[in-house]
């Protein structure tokens, strides 16, 4: 089964690309910091150097190794996105089958909630309720971002779902005297999983621009380094205007990279598995 | 019963600003609740400034705290506080700023709404007409080599966040070339007033800011037009048509409309995101509008003025949905004509 | 949703429709926008840049109000537009007569202070006795404005005639240093206008903006000129009352641009589009060491900035464990105080004296008992080396035994920690310092770790007493440093309980009877010697317990470039002094300064009485206090 789902994706260029280049990333955040291994909190460097053998990305104002920075920062990032699909996916999944599964009073009020969420711009909200957070950690951040972000899916669940149960064999379990929840385990997740999938890919990309986009306003994670925070502090320290570009270029360099090589893995994914996309 | 006689139109309309109006007061809530829910001293900015004039003696600062607190009515029961907030919302005093006291937060958010309205609306315009022409002309070669190009260059320029492409443009086009101004929204030290010449330096300070909203807005409309195009192209009226030698151009044309019916919603679902994007460009390029008051008030952790900014926004945001939703409702026939609601 | 849509229901009349809708929309919000931007059609478009000194550091936000009485007005108020019967300098402690022409002590409770006949308000009304003490009274009414909290220390302000004022001490208990800084130093305001307002009630002289330029009453030699959400300017009042006495200042505006942040503000400074810097510039020194440009601080090399107060580092006594003055003392062993200052602060302050005393300027230096401070911490200047061995030797001695995991327990057994030591989130050179302080303090057997909340968490701590070890500030050096220094840190008369938020000092509630009396005694002596004796004594206290450790002192932010203005005070031309845009007594320098090309020239008036100015030391005033009848 592995291999049939799989085995048209590798045949895939553009797939292949992207998933390398995505793949490099991961790697860089999870390995570069065991290879490079300089605290990216500490001062050690002169002031705003540019790359150099010592300090190959440069250093900030405060003298921080910004390839240490950036390498952990690869890691923040990864985390917060991984963090905050799995936190909108869980939501989303619940909110969307229990709503499909059971119709009627609980499909209604789950659903004007989803509509409710929404419809307030939850950037605006994502702003608000991390201007009340005192002490952001990661997971905090990944918390409200996934909490937030989860609506447009439960939608697309329910709406799935809602054509899946209308099949045959689903009223047959139904008749076999299977519970809601076993039904919705046994046979109509596996139903959407694919589709589950690359909206989790698309849920990643939005905590890691989501995260940076908090930065940049001064409310990202109070401690450690993200992909966000390198950028808040270079935009803080005016490095833009005052020409230096190691320190804003990378970072946003890789988060364009990781986002978009995520995003053309799901749109091949797209298109080799929803066949109607194919015959195009 | 009397639904019947209703215009269908009236009835969607009123539905849907219902819902609007039970969001907005959700969200009013939402930003009347979590202020007090979380602990901190919110008169610490304004105390904490007259340490640094080097004038804080225990006596100035001890009157000071005493009026604050009387002023910001801090230590009235929280339902007391909540009915306040609300009817003092509905007649439009959204409270004193705390860093700008005994400023009214009004004051400080309407001279800067002009330009985050002028910064937002014609370039999220622009991008929806550019984004959509081009994406329709892609689905309409679909599979060409100009398709695959402007697929690929608009998925990744759609990735590209807005404050980052901000940041580029400043670096290469005003920095390094020096073509424009890299911050603010004029000159500084001139008085804003009426004459050609200070509406020219305007302009030369909008077109940065507004570049980079088009650009990363553009690729996500191109995509989504695309798509939508394609798909039309599949049905059954197109192929028909071609089977009666209807010119493609005019095919096209048809196409083209059809496939634009859900952007026009997708505008309105995408405003919230846009404002959100602005409000950060705002804060990268210096630019005066509500992104920059806003960082202001985070920075000076000013929480009268952040609620007062998220009322307007939310408020404005419900507006422009309700006004996109109107639009839709004249040009989408089901609506009009009262069938098919989904 | 991707199924066929009939065609014939979409008629092209719907879409025309939106686009002409769109067209409409388009144009109608351009109309619509540009008649909401701010216009101030008559004001004049720009500036001229050659006339005006462009200041940055000040502000912050939109401005406010231009009201004394208002509890934030808005930068510039102080320094340009009210002033003072005297203005202090702390370099020199020297008064320099404004409004007031001189005093004379009546007996050791009365003083008078004669205004200048020459003193008018910007209306043409003269400046009277009447106005000084209605200013008192309308303070002491509204609970803030000018001299907030005066009728602690003054028992009266009376006109005696029309030009000239009488001020009459407290007692018993006298507390001369307050006395004099609010007597003098008090900002005046008009009474014709202010009497107005309050007829209409407090709230309206509380609410009053004052911020029609046409309408502004002032007594300094600049008023309002324009002001928006981005950008305050002042304009040269050109026929000021007191330009045959001290001559008109030399820039004929005074802009502030309201930058983001420090960074924005910092590269204008750079680019040479702003000439009075008041703000935190990291490595100062390139600027002109690497980058040559003419621009400087007060001083050419270390510390670069004058000091403004003494940053310590709190202990709360909410612990009970951490109250124990030997645990004190070994931390203040741990604290690689020239480490962190070199590496988080550039170099811009020394380490500061443990004796409270700011030891940079030389007229404080006086009150620093040399000799303990010596004998207590085993080095030539008597300040507190960072010596980890010595640390832990002090707490081995002191029956602190380490664990098993290496933390060390109190003789009756409770264990170090955790705990934590924190400054705002985003103040990077505190934050800095903390990691270095905790890092140390782990080495002596302390489970501490480093935290940094939002600024009003860390203000909510700080204020209620509920924290382990904080960073914080001082009150700031005025003429009664050192007095006001140790007051803030030990009186415990200042603040509430733990649990209640009192801003007016004393974050650690230490509690000590003797440290007050001596507190209250400072104060009420006239004579030098007795008060040298009896600061000595409190010295001797706080060195013991360490209520607070000094650990530097905050900078003076001043930085200026000679691109458009040149002749500023500086170390080696030192006429005038605090000369941060801030400091409500920075005036002189705009009357010292000159326009590039031209040669600046010291006025005469700023030197002191005995070579022919108008400067009058401090000791002065307490010379006559002392020699005056208790009659």
């Amino acid at each position: 089964m592995f291999g049939t789902i799989f085995k048209p994706l590798f045949r895939n260029k553009k797939f292949i690309v992207a998933f390398s280049v995505f793949i490099l990333i991961v790697l860089m955040g999870i390995l570069g910091p065991i290879l490079y291994p300089k605290d990216p909190t500490s001062f050690a460097g002169k002031m705003e150097s540019p790359p150099s053998k010592e300090f190959p990305l440069g250093t900030d104002t405060y003298g921080g190794d910004l390839l240490a920075k950036l390498l952990n920062g690869i890691r923040t990032s990864l985390y917060i996105g991984f963090l905050t699909a799995v936190i909108s996916m869980v939501i989303g999944l619940l909110i969307g089958s229990i709503s499909a599964v059971k119709g009627g009073v609980v499909d209604d009020i789950l659903m004007s909630f989803t509509n409710i969420v929404l419809t307030i711009p939850n950037i605006l909200l994502a702003i608000l309720v991390a201007t009340y957070l005192k002490v952001r950690s990661a997971e905090v951040v990944a918390i409200l971002l996934g909490v937030l972000g989860w609506p447009w899916f439960a939608r697309a669940i329910r709406a799935q779902l809602l054509s899946l149960i209308n099949r045959e064999y689903v009223y047959l379990s139904r008749l076999a005297g299977y519970t809601d929840l076993q039904l919705a385990f046994e046979d109509l997740i596996p139903g959407i999983a694919t589709y589950a999938l690359m909206a989790f890919i698309l849920f990643i990309n939005g905590g890691i621009l989501g995260e940076a986009g908090l930065s940049l306003i001064g409310l990202g994670p109070t401690k450690g380094v993200s992909l966000g925070i390198i950028l808040q502090w270079a935009v803080l320290m005016e490095a833009v205007r005052r020409g230096l570009w190691w320190w804003f270029i990378p970072p946003g360099l890789i988060i364009v990279a990781l986002t978009s090589s995520l995003l053309i893995v799901t749109t091949t994914m797209d298109e080799i598995f929803n066949p109607r996309l194919r015959e195009r | 019963m009397r639904d019947h006689t209703l215009n269908p139109f009236i009835k969607y309309l009123g539905r849907r600003f219902f819902f609007l109006l039970l969001t907005y007061f959700i969200a009013l809530t939402i930003v009347f609740i979590l202020p007090r829910a979380i602990p901190g001293n919110p008169l610490a900015s304004i105390l904490s400034r007259i340490f640094q004039t080097g004038q804080a003696n225990p006596e100035l600062l001890r009157s000071v705290e005493r009026t604050l607190m009387e002023e910001f009515g801090l230590g009235k029961p929280w339902f007391v506080q909540y009915v306040e907030f609300i009817t003092k919302a509905l007649r439009g005093d959204l409270g004193t700023s705390i860093s700008s006291y005994p400023k009214k937060t009004l004051e400080l958010i309407i001279p800067v709404i002009p330009w985050t309205l002028i910064l937002l609306i014609p370039s999220i315009l622009i991008a929806w007409i550019i984004g959509n022409t081009l994406g329709a002309f892609a689905g309409y070669r679909r599979g060409s080599l100009v398709d695959r190009i402007a697929l690929n260059t608009s998925l990744i320029i759609g990735q590209i966040p807005y404050y980052w492409l901000g940041m580029l443009l400043i670096f290469f086009l005003s920095v390094k070339l020096k073509i424009f101004p890299g911050q603010g929204g004029y000159t500084q030290g001139t008085i804003p007033n009426l004459s050609f010449s200070f509406l020219l330096d305007v302009l030369s300070h909008y077109i940065l800011p507004s570049l980079s909203i088009i650009i990363s807005a553009l690729g996500g409309w191109a995509i989504g037009t695309r798509m939508l195009v394609v798909n039309e192209l599949d049905s059954d009226y197109v192929s028909f048509s071609e089977h009666l030698g209807v010119k493609s151009k005019t095919i096209f044309g048809y196409v083209f409309r059809n496939s634009l019916l859900p952007q026009v919603t997708g505008l309105a679902l995408s405003l919230g995101g846009a404002l959100g994007g602005a409000l950060i460009t705002e804060i990268i390029f210096n630019y005066p509008g509500t992104g920059y008051l806003l960082f202001r008030a985070l920075s000076t952790l000013d929480y009268p003025l952040i609620q007062g900014i998220f009322v307007i926004l939310i408020a404005s945001i419900y507006l422009a949905n309700f006004f996109v939703d109107f639009i839709y409702a004249i040009i989408d026939p089901r609506i009009r004509l009262g069938q098919g609601e989904s | 949703m991707y199924g066929p849509k009939p065609l014939k229901n979409l008629g092209g009349e719907g879409m025309k429709g939106l686009k002409s809708k769109f067209l409409v929309i388009l144009i109608s919000s351009f109309v619509l926008l540009s008649l909401l931007l701010p216009v101030n059609s008559t004001a004049q478009v720009a500036i001229p840049r050659d006339e005006t000194v462009y200041c940055i550091g000040g502000i912050w936000g939109p401005p406010t109000t231009w009201n004394p009485y208002a509890a934030n007005v808005t930068w510039g108020t102080d320094p340009f537009l009210f002033m003072p019967l005297f203005y202090y300098s702390n370099a020199k402690d020297v008064w320099l007569p404004a409004i007031g022409e001189g005093y004379k002590v009546i007996n050791k409770t009365t003083i008078q202070v004669k205004i200048r006949p020459q003193a008018k308000w910007s209306d043409g009304k003269p400046i009277t006795a009447h106005d000084v003490a209605y200013t008192f009274e309308l303070t002491k009414k509204i609970g803030t404005g000018p001299g907030a909290g005066w009728d602690a220390y003054v028992a009266s302000v009376r006109a005696v005639d029309a030009k000239t004022v009488e001020f009459k001490v407290k007692t018993p208990n006298p507390n001369y240093f307050s006395f004099l800084g609010y007597a003098l130093g008090t900002r005046v305001v008009p009474k014709h206008v202010y009497e107005e307002l309050e007829k209409k009630g407090t709230g309206a002289v509380r609410e009053f903006a004052n911020d029609d330029p046409a309408k502004q009453v002032v007594s300094g030699p600049y008023k309002l000129f324009f002001a928006d959400p981005n950008t305050v300017i002042y304009g040269r009042i050109d026929d000021w009352w007191g330009k045959d006495i001290f001559g008109l200042p030399k820039p004929k505006y005074i802009t502030h641009i309201v930058y983001k942040d420090n960074p924005s503000a910092n590269l204008a400074f750079e680019k040479g589009d702003a000439d009075w810097a008041s703000t935190f510039i990291p490595a100062v020194y390139e600027l002109w060491e690497k980058k040559g440009l003419p621009v400087r601080t007060w001083f050419k090399s270390k510390p670069y900035y004058m000091p403004d107060g003494v940053v310590f580092l709190y202990i709360s006594y909410f612990k009970k464990e951490l109250a124990d003055p030997t645990l004190r003392k070994a931390i203040a062993y741990a604290v690689p105080y020239v480490d962190m200052l070199e590496k988080a602060y550039f170099g811009y302050s020394p380490q500061a004296h443990p004796s409270y005393v700011i030891d940079v300027f030389e007229i404080y230096k006086q009150w620093i008992d040399y000799g303990y401070s010596k004998y207590l911490w085993g080095t030539k200047d008597g300040k507190v080396p960072t010596d980890l061995k010595k640390a832990n030797n002090i707490l081995d001695k002191a029956g602190y035994k380490k664990g098993p995991d290496g933390i060390r327990r109190t003789p009756d057994g409770k264990r170090l920690g955790p705990y934590t030591i924190e400054v705002p989130y985003g103040w990077t050179d505190w934050m800095m310092m903390c990691e270095m302080i905790a890092e140390n303090l782990r080495k002596i057997g302390i489970d501490i770790k480093t935290e940094f909340p939002d600024f009003t968490v860390w203000a909510e701590r700080m204020t209620t007493g509920r924290f382990d070890f904080i960073i914080s500030w001082d009150a700031g050096p005025g003429y009664d440093h050192p007095w006001n220094t140790y007051r803030f840190v030990t009186d415990i008369r200042l603040t509430l309980p733990f649990g209640q938020s009192s801003w007016s000092g004393n974050w650690t509630r230490y509690d000590n009877p003797e440290a007050i009396k001596l507190l209250d005694e400072i104060p009420a002596t006239l004579d030098v010697a007795r008060r040298k004796a009896l600061i000595s004594k409190l010295q001797r206290i706080v060195q013991r317990d360490l209520p607070g450790i000094p650990l530097f002192y905050g900078a003076h932010w001043y930085a200026y470039s000679e691109v458009k203005w040149v002749g500023w005070p500086r170390e080696e031309n030192a006429w005038w002094y605090p000369a941060a845009n801030w400091s409500a007594n920075s005036l002189p320098v705009l009357f010292g300064i000159a326009k590039k090309g031209e040669t600046p020239k010291v006025p005469a008036w700023l030197t002191t009485v005995d070579k022919g100015g108008v400067l009058i030391p401090t000791s002065l005033i307490w010379n006559d206090l002392m020699k005056a009848t208790t009659k």
